[in-house]
């Protein structure tokens, strides 16, 4: 136990031997975690708003929607009895919000053009459907509770159909008995996201107005499961699928609902370990240098402890705790770094619009040109493991190199 | 009581086709309390001979017996051991460990043998003042002259109670007064504690101080006297 303290002492005071190089290097290790940290933070917080953004203009955190739908969706597969799934979230843990839609595609036609649409009818009274569109109106009002006829189309749609607020469009599509079925709507406001797919093809309409349309007295076609955060879809979906079990619904949690984007987040995190394991070999290098300069310069020091009585064990493990205070001086300097600049960027954000002259959408999500990062404990923590294996790890060749010296040889050749 | 016995102890530095004899059949023994020099010109073999003794190396043939004990047949671990508990060194220069201060050197092997605090303070600091250095245990090596950090030297070697205290040149980088100085010190070492001392040197003012005088020419004993004897009658070669 002495002999740790002594080896303790000595390594720490050997680290300050050239304070120069010593800083350096910790700046250099600090630094590339800080990055690590931002980078991971930005990539995750980026990839949370694009799930979150796709579950709120898709099918929420979890979808229930008729057995089948999701192979072969159909404006003839229904959910009869809605209010079943209703009851069985009511109280369930984590759930925000149910929205109850009905989903489908049409033709839409004024008296100057048509074209093909996809509709979305919601209850206008739920907040998670109104925030899809109601921020992004640029003429005439959000549908209102109760409303049956209103509708509302993207500025581009619009534009095509040569439509303005308060003018009647024709829409038609195929109802739950698979006849041909028309309703007359009123352009009850414009909206414009910026993004073109959404501006010149999706509809909003009020569940009432939809089941008019459709020839329903009741049922829906989905319903969208909005959750407190998209980290506990585990826990809800198995509990959800419980209580559901011998209805004829399928319960799909958003990535199986949505696999193109499951298939960009997974891509985007590829590139994301690919860049961490470039910073991770600088750091690895780095270390290496430090440490391997500073023992071949004490090489002759060595060879005299050696001579002393020092077994070659304890000289190793002296190497192994001047790295291991290399690497907990560099972690405690790049986690301040690191963090600051998570701090920034999840207030401030990382403002992108100057790349984009428009919104982009990507595997059927909008991406917000503000990126604003979210750096978990776990990935924190992972990272801080990483690095401290990095350069532990780094750290032994050196560790090797000096206890297998020979006392006589680094006394007299160095 | 016989402190190490060497018989025909040879070392030959191999190196490609190139052999070089540093040393042939050499046969000695110390007696404890013992002030030996290894006396010599560069490359007669001196510093090898202390090294082997040490057992910082291994002889190519021959045997040395320490105490007793064969210490050319132990291991690594071993042979550390034995430097740690029983044999001081003392080095030519860089003798220290720059990062450690005068006590803290000093200190450093009984640490290594995990001697208790109160214990290892009051024999550090004795040590230190017995080799003139009171005042000065937080110094560190840098802020000593040669003159001082050899006597920390000799402190440090001195701190386990050794059976041998090995000293390869150990003036070499001294001043003539502060060399002779720092050999008169080891010699008060070797009355009053009866340490064994062997020294190696080419200075015949250090030799002229010791009890007993190898002198080694060429790998080989040419003469071992000691004081009041003829070094020409006690020459061993023919």
């Amino acid at each position: 136990m002495k002999a740790f303290w002594i080896l303790l002492k000595l390594a720490w005071r050997n680290l300050w031997r050239n304070v120069r190089r010593t800083l350096i290097t910790m700046v250099a290790i600090g630094l590339g975690l800080a990055l690590a940290m931002i980078s991971i933070g930005l990539n995750d917080g980026g990839h949370e708003q694009m799930i979150e953004s796709g579950v709120r203009m898709g099918a929420g955190h979890i979808t229930v929607q008729p057995l089948g739908y999701q192979k072969n969706p159909s404006n003839d597969k229904i959910i009869a009895d809605e209010a079943c799934i209703v009851e069985a979230l009511q109280g369930m843990p984590h759930v925000r919000e149910a929205s109850l839609r009905i989903v489908g595609k049409g033709l839409i036609s004024s008296a100057a053009n048509s074209s093909g649409i996809a509709f979305r009818a919601v209850d206008p009274g739920k907040e998670g459907d109104k925030s899809l569109l109601a921020p992004h109106l640029i003429s005439g009002d959000y549908l209102t509770v109760g409303d049956t006829g209103g509708i509302l189309i993207g500025e581009k749609l619009a534009q095509k159909l040569k439509v303005s607020v308060g003018k009647k469009v024709v829409l038609m599509g195929q109802d739950a008995s698979r006849e041909v079925s028309s309703a007359l709507f009123r352009v009850k406001g414009i909206y414009k996201t910026g993004v073109s797919d959404l501006d010149g093809y999706f509809c909003l309409i009020s569940l009432k107005g939809a089941r008019h349309f459709l020839g329903l007295e009741q049922g829906v076609t989905q319903v969208a499961v909005y959750l407190d955060s998209q980290f506990q879809v585990e826990k809800v979906l198995s509990l959800l699928r419980s209580r559901l079990g011998p209805l004829p619904v399928e319960v799909l949690p958003w990535q199986e609902v949505m696999p193109e984007l499951v298939r960009f987040v997974r891509l985007d995190d590829a590139g994301g370990y690919l860049f961490l394991g470039i910073i991770l070999v600088i750091v690895a290098l780095g270390i290496l240098n430090t440490i391997l300069m500073s023992v071949l310069e004490r090489t002759r020091e060595f060879g005299m402890m050696l001579a002393l009585g020092l077994s070659p064990h304890l000289l190793f493990l002296m190497i192994i705790f001047e790295t291991t205070f290399l690497a907990l001086l560099s972690m405690i300097l790049g986690s301040g770094l690191g963090l600051g600049g998570h701090h920034y960027f999840a207030t401030v954000g990382l403002d992108l619009t100057g790349l984009t002259p428009e919104r982009l959408t990507l595997a059927g999500t909008i991406i917000s040109p503000i990126l604003y990062s979210h750096l978990r404990l776990t990935r924190v923590v992972g990272l801080l493991i990483i690095i401290f294996l990095v350069t532990l790890t780094t750290g032994l060749y050196p560790a090797v190199k000096a206890s297998r010296l020979a006392p006589i040889r680094a006394i007299y050749q160095y | 009581m016989e402190i190490v016995k060497v018989e025909n102890l040879s070392k030959i530095y191999r190196q490609d086709t190139l052999e070089i004899r540093a040393l042939s059949g050499i046969n000695l023994s110390l007696e404890s309390g013992e002030f030996t020099v290894v006396a010599g010109p560069s490359g007669s073999g001196k510093s090898t001979l202390l090294n082997l003794i040490g057992g910082l190396d291994r002889p190519t043939e021959g045997r040395i017996l320490f105490v007793g004990e064969d210490i050319t047949r132990l291991g690594k671990g071993r042979l550390s051991q034995l430097r740690l508990s029983k044999i001081g060194f003392i080095f030519q220069s860089y003798n220290l460990i720059p990062v450690l201060t005068a006590y803290e050197n000093a200190e450093f092997i009984l640490l290594l043998q995990g001697m208790p605090y109160q214990k290892r303070r009051q024999h550090v600091m004795e040590l230190l003042e017995e080799v003139g250095l009171k005042g000065l245990e937080s110094r560190r090596p840098y802020e000593m002259s040669g003159g001082q950090q050899q006597r920390v030297a000799v402190a440090r070697a001195l701190a386990s109670n050794p059976d041998l205290v090995l000293a390869d040149e150990p003036t070499a980088n001294l001043d003539s007064k502060t060399g002779l100085a720092l050999i008169d010190m080891m010699l008060d070492m070797n009355k009053t504690r009866g340490v064994t001392f062997l020294l190696s040197t080419h200075d015949i003012r250090v030799m002229d101080r010791a009890r007993r005088v190898i002198l080694l020419r060429d790998g080989q004993i040419s003469s071992d006297a000691r004081v009041g004897e003829s070094l020409a009658q006690n020459n061993p070669s023919p």
